[in-house]
C-alpha cells in the first residue's frame, strides 16, 4: 500500500504547476550563469590567478565545463533549499488547506503510511531536481565549454584536480548534496504537519536555514558547541569531495549527522500526524 | 482489503458511549450516546454548533475523542483502524478535490488509496451512477457545485463501503439535484443494503429517506429512535389557513388553547391538537369572525424538530 | 764525499723547488687560464652553443610546488620554435614559470644586447663554476640582470638567476645526465631537467570563486590557514624533466604550422 500511496503522491506532484517552478528556475539561473561565463569568464578566472601570474603561468584552459559546472553547483546549492521547500512544504498543509487531506485520511491507509509516502515523494522530487541541476552543470556546461582539469578554490588554497577524476567526484558530491537537500525537504514536510496552510512551512523552513546559517558563521564561543551539529554546517559538505586528499572522515560524519536529522524530523512528523485532529 | 464480513440485519454498526470532545476549554461534544443499526438510514439532526460535524469526524477518525467509547462494526479505531475505514465511506462537509486533476484522475487516485483492484473501472462505474458520465476528463475546477457534490458521493462509494456517512450532501443543490440525491441515497440503502448516516439541514429530504433519527443539541443526544415512532408520538400538528393569523393566535392564547398555537415561518397558524379537538377549534375561530380557508393535518419532521429543540432549550 | 752530499742535497732541494714551482705554475696556469678565459670568451662560447637553437620538441614531466596550490605532476609534450614560440601540449592544466625554459638561450644569442662580467669563482653543488653577470644594454627594459654559473672548461650552464621586471627574480638550476657537453662547440647543450625557484611570499589567492555561506566560521578558516604549508619557506618551485625528442629537426615547426592551419 505504501508504494500505491507513493505513486499517488508522485502523480499529484507531477500534476501541480508549482512543481515545475524549480526546474524552470534552475534552467534560467544556469542559463544566466553560462551566458555570463561565456561572455566574461576569462576575466573571472584572471581574478583568481592574478596573484599567481606575477611569476607563474597556467598553461591550459581553467575555464572549462567542469569549472563552470562547479560554479553552478556552488551558486545554486544556496538557492535549491527554497525550490525544494516550495513543493515539499505544501505536501501536508497544502492538502489540509485544500480539504483533500480528509479524503485521504478516511481511506483504509494508515496515517503513518500516508505520511511516509509523502516523505518518499519529497525524496523523489529532491532527487529529480538535483538531477536536473546535475544535467545542467555537468553535462550542458562541458558541452558548451569543453572539459579539462578542475581548479577549485578553498580555505586550503587552489586545488587542481585531473579531469579524469572530476566526474566521479561530481557524482559523489551529488550524493552528499542530496543528503543535505533531503534534510531541508524533511524539515519542510515535518513543519507542514503542524500547519493548515503552505506559506507557514515554507517560510519556517527558510527561516530555520537562515538562523542556523547565521549561527554557523558567527564566531562566538557559545555557538562552537552547537555548530557541528547543525545541518546547515554540513550543507556544503559536498565541496570536500573536491579536496585532495578527500577528507572521508569529515564527509562520513556529515552524512551520519544528516541521516540523524532525517530520522529525527521524520519521527517528529509521524508522532504529530498520528495525533493531529483534521479540522479542515 | 480484508474479506468483507456480512453484517447481520439489525446488528449495531455504530455505537457511541459517553462520547466527549474538548477543544481546550470548549466542549464540543458532551457525553453523546447513540446507536446505529445496520440497514437503516439515520437522520443526524441538530442546530448549528450542536456538535454534529465533530461527531461525524470522530466517526471517521479525522478527530480523536477526548473521552468515551466509539465502536464501529464492533471494533475500535485504536486497534482496527484500517479494517473499519475499509467499510466506511464518507462525505464530510463540502467535497474537495485536486483541482489540477480531472474528475476521473481524482477518483482513480482515491480508489488506489482505498485498495480498489481496478480503480479506473470502478471510477467510471461510479461516475455513471452519480450522473457524471461524459465529464470524466474535465478538470474538477470546471465543475459546478452540484457536480462536485455528485463527485463527492462517488468518491465515498469507491471501495463499496457498508456504512456511508453523509454530511450535508444536499448543500447547494437545485431542486432536481436534491431529488436525484434522494434517489441515490434510497438506492444505496434499499437496493445495495448500505447503512446510511445522514446529516442535513434539509429536513424534508431527511424525512423522505430516514428510518431513524438522532437529534443532538449542545453536544448531547436529545432524542433517538425510529422516525415513524418519534413522529407518531408527537402531537398532531394542524395547519389552519386563516385570515389575520396573528390576531387569531392572540385570541387563541387568550382563550382555551393558550400556548397551543404558534405561527410558522410562513406566518401560518399551526396548533398542536388531538383529533377530537379540531372541530371545536375551527368553530371557535369562525364564531369569532375569522375566515378559515383550509385545514391540514400534519406530522412534519420540521415541526417536530422545531418543537423538540424549543422544548429542550427551554428546559435547559 | 762532501761534495757529492752537497750535490745531492742541492739536487734534492732543486727538484723540490722545481716540483713545487711546476705545481704552482700549473695552478697559476689554470687560474691564468680562467683569468684569461675572460668574460667575452665565455660569452662567445655560450653564444656559439645557443646560436644553433631553432626548433625543439621534448616530452616533459612537470612538477610544481607552490604555496597554497596543490597540483599533481603531469606529463606533456613541449614544442619550442625560436625565437619565442613555446607550447606545452597536454590535456591537463600545468603551472609553469612565466619565463619559458629556453628564453635564456634566445637572450644569449644576441651578445650585442648585453655586457658580460666575470664575478669570480663559485661552486654549484660540488662542481666548480665561474660566476658570469650579464647586464642588458639594449632598449629592452624588461631584462634587468642575468647571473650565470658556468663550468669554465665546458661553458656548461649550471645555474642561472634571471631578474626581469615582468617576472621578478627566478633562479634556475640545470641538471645534465651526461658529464660532458657535446664536443662540437656549436652543439646544443640542453639540460635534462630544470628547477625553477621563485619567491611566492606575496602570493594571495581568494578564498572562493563565489560566496559560500556554509563554509564554517572564520575560526575554521584560520585553522586551515595555520596548517603547515607545502613549501614553507615561501618559495614556489617548478621542476621540469625533459626527454628531448627532436632537436632542430623541424618537429616544432611542423607542430606550429598545423596549429596555425587548424
Amino acid at each position: 500500500m505504501w508504494w500505491t500511496a507513493l505513486r499517488n503522491e508522485s502523480v499529484k506532484i507531477l500534476a501541480k504547476p508549482r512543481s515545475y517552478l524549480g526546474f524552470l528556475a534552475i534552467t534560467l539561473l544556469v542559463g544566466v550563469i553560462l551566458l555570463a561565463l561565456a561572455l566574461d569568464g576569462k576575466s573571472y578566472i584572471e581574478f583568481v590567478t592574478s596573484s599567481l601570474q606575477q611569476s607563474l603561468t597556467v598553461e591550459g584552459s581553467m575555464l572549462n565545463g567542469y569549472l563552470v559546472g562547479f560554479i553552478v553547483l556552488q551558486m545554486l546549492v544556496v538557492h535549491l533549499p527554497l525550490l525544494v521547500a516550495l513543493v515539499t512544504g505544501d505536501l501536508v498543509s497544502g492538502e489540509a488547506a485544500m480539504g483533500t487531506l480528509r479524503n485521504l485520511l478516511t481511506r483504509p491507509l494508515s496515517r503513518k503510511g500516508l505520511l511516509l509516502s509523502k516523505y518518499g515523494a519529497a525524496a523523489v522530487y529532491t532527487l529529480v531536481l538535483l538531477l536536473w541541476l546535475g544535467i545542467m552543470a555537468v553535462l550542458v556546461s562541458p558541452w558548451i565549454f569543453g572539459v579539462g582539469d578542475l581548479a577549485v578554490l578553498s580555505n586550503e588554497g587552489l586545488q587542481i584536480l585531473p579531469s579524469e577524476e572530476v566526474l566521479p567526484r561530481f557524482l559523489q558530491a551529488f550524493v552528499v548534496a542530496f543528503a543535505a537537500l533531503y534534510t531541508v525537504a524533511c524539515l519542510s514536510v515535518t513543519l507542514s504537519c503542524f500547519a493548515d496552510n503552505s506559506i507557514g512551512p515554507i517560510v519556517g523552513t527558510m527561516a530555520t536555514i537562515m538562523v542556523f546559517t547565521l549561527i554557523g558563521t558567527l564566531d562566538v564561543a557559545l555557538f562552537d558547541q552547537v555548530r557541528p551539529f547543525l545541518f546547515t554546517t554540513h550543507m556544503a559538505a559536498w565541496r570536500s569531495l573536491f579536496l585532495d586528499p578527500v577528507p572521508w572522515g569529515d564527509i562520513l560524519f556529515s552524512m551520519v549527522l544528516l541521516g540523524a536529522h532525517w530520522v529525527l524530523l521524520i519521527g517528529i512528523g509521524l508522532w504529530t500526524f498520528e495525533r493531529k485532529d483534521i479540522l479542515t | 482489503m480484508s474479506p468483507r464480513t456480512l453484517i447481520p440485519p439489525d446488528s449495531t454498526v455504530v455505537k457511541a458511549v459517553d462520547l466527549v470532545k474538548d477543544y481546550g476549554a470548549f466542549r464540543a461534544v458532551d457525553g453523546l450516546n447513540f446507536e446505529l443499526k445496520a440497514g437503516g438510514v439515520m437522520g443526524f439532526l441538530g442546530p448549528n454548533g450542536a456538535g454534529k460535524s465533530t461527531t461525524l469526524r470522530m466517526l471517521v477518525d479525522l478527530i480523536r475523542p477526548s473521552r468515551g467509547g466509539l465502536l464501529l462494526f464492533g471494533l475500535n479505531y485504536r486497534s482496527h483502524r484500517q479494517q473499519i475505514l475499509a467499510r466506511i465511506g464518507c462525505l464530510i462537509e463540502k467535497p474537495d478535490f485536486y483541482k489540477y486533476l480531472s474528475a476521473l484522475q481524482n477518483l482513480e487516485l482515491l480508489a488506489r488509496a482505498s485498495g480498489v483492484k481496478e480503480p479506473r473501472l470502478r471510477s467510471l462505474e461510479l461516475m455513471d451512477f452519480v450522473g457524471l458520465n461524459g465529464r470524466e476528463n474535465d478538470k474538477v475546477s470546471s465543475f459546478s457545485h452540484g457536480m462536485r457534490q455528485r463527485l463527492g458521493l462517488a468518491q465515498c462509494l469507491l471501495h463499496d463501503p457498508d456504512l456511508v456517512v453523509l454530511d450535508e450532501p444536499g448543500t447547494g443543490l437545485d431542486p432536481q439535484g436534491l431529488i436525484d440525491m434522494r434517489e441515490m441515497i434510497l438506492n444505496l440503502n434499499r437496493e445495495q443494503g448500505k447503512t446510511i448516516l445522514l446529516s442535513s439541514h434539509h429536513l424534508s429530504e431527511v424525512e423522505a429517506v430516514a428510518t431513524d433519527l438522532v437529534v443532538v443539541d449542545r453536544g448531547r443526544c436529545v432524542v433517538q429512535g425510529s422516525a415513524k415512532a418519534l413522529l407518531s408520538q408527537s402531537e398532531r400538528q394542524i395547519r389552519i389557513t386563516v385570515g389575520r393569523a396573528t390576531e387569531a393566535l392572540t385570541l387563541l392564547n387568550a382563550g382555551p388553547w393558550a400556548g397551543g398555537g404558534r405561527l410558522n415561518d410562513r406566518g401560518e397558524l399551526t396548533m398542536a391538537l388531538g383529533r377530537e379537538e379540531v372541530p371545536a377549534a375551527v368553530q371557535f375561530l369562525t364564531q369569532n369572525g375569522f375566515e378559515v380557508y383550509a385545514i391540514e393535518s400534519r406530522q412534519k419532521l420540521e415541526d417536530y424538530y422545531m418543537n423538540l429543540l424549543n422544548h429542550h432549550q427551554t428546559e435547559r | 764525499m762532501f761534495g757529492l752530499t752537497r750535490l745531492l742535497f742541492f739536487g734534492f732541494v732543486s727538484f723540490a723547488f722545481i716540483s713545487i714551482g711546476q705545481q704552482a705554475l700549473a695552478q697559476k696556469s689554470a687560474a691564468a687560464a680562467s683569468a684569461t678565459m675572460d668574460a667575452e670568451t665565455l660569452v662567445n662560447r655560450l653564444v656559439q652553443r645557443s646560436a644553433t637553437l631553432r626548433d625543439l620538441a621534448a616530452e616533459v614531466q612537470v612538477q610544481a610546488d607552490v604555496p597554497r596550490v596543490k597540483i599533481r605532476p603531469l606529463s606533456a609534450t613541449m614544442h619550442y620554435l625560436a625565437p619565442d614560440r613555446f607550447h606545452l601540449q597536454s590535456p591537463r592544466l600545468a603551472l609553469l614559470p612565466r619565463q619559458n625554459p629556453l628564453e635564456l638561450f634566445e637572450f644569449l644569442k644576441r651578445p650585442q644586447g648585453y655586457r658580460g662580467m666575470l664575478m669570480g669563482e663559485d661552486k654549484v653543488g660540488r662542481q666548480s663554476a665561474v660566476q658570469l653577470s650579464l647586464l642588458p644594454t639594449g632598449a629592452d627594459q624588461d631584462w634587468q640582470l642575468i647571473r650565470l654559473w658556468v663550468q669554465p672548461t665546458s661553458a656548461r650552464i649550471l645555474q642561472a638567476e634571471i631578474t626581469r621586471r615582468s617576472t621578478g627574480t627566478v633562479q634556475m638550476q640545470y641538471f645534465y645526465r651526461s658529464a660532458n657537453p657535446p664536443t662540437d662547440p656549436a652543439g646544443l647543450d640542453l639540460p635534462d631537467s630544470l628547477l625553477f625557484e621563485m619567491d611566492a611570499s606575496s602570493l594571495k589567492l581568494p578564498k572562493a570563486l563565489t560566496a559560500d555561506l556554509h563554509r564554517g566560521s572564520p575560526r575554521d578558516a584560520a585553522k586551515a590557514a595555520s596548517r603547515p604549508l607545502q613549501a614553507p619557506d615561501g618559495k614556489a618551485r617548478v621542476a621540469m624533466g625533459f626527454r628531448w625528442i627532436s632537436k632542430n629537426q623541424g618537429a616544432a615547426a611542423r607542430f606550429f604550422k598545423t596549429q596555425k592551419a587548424g
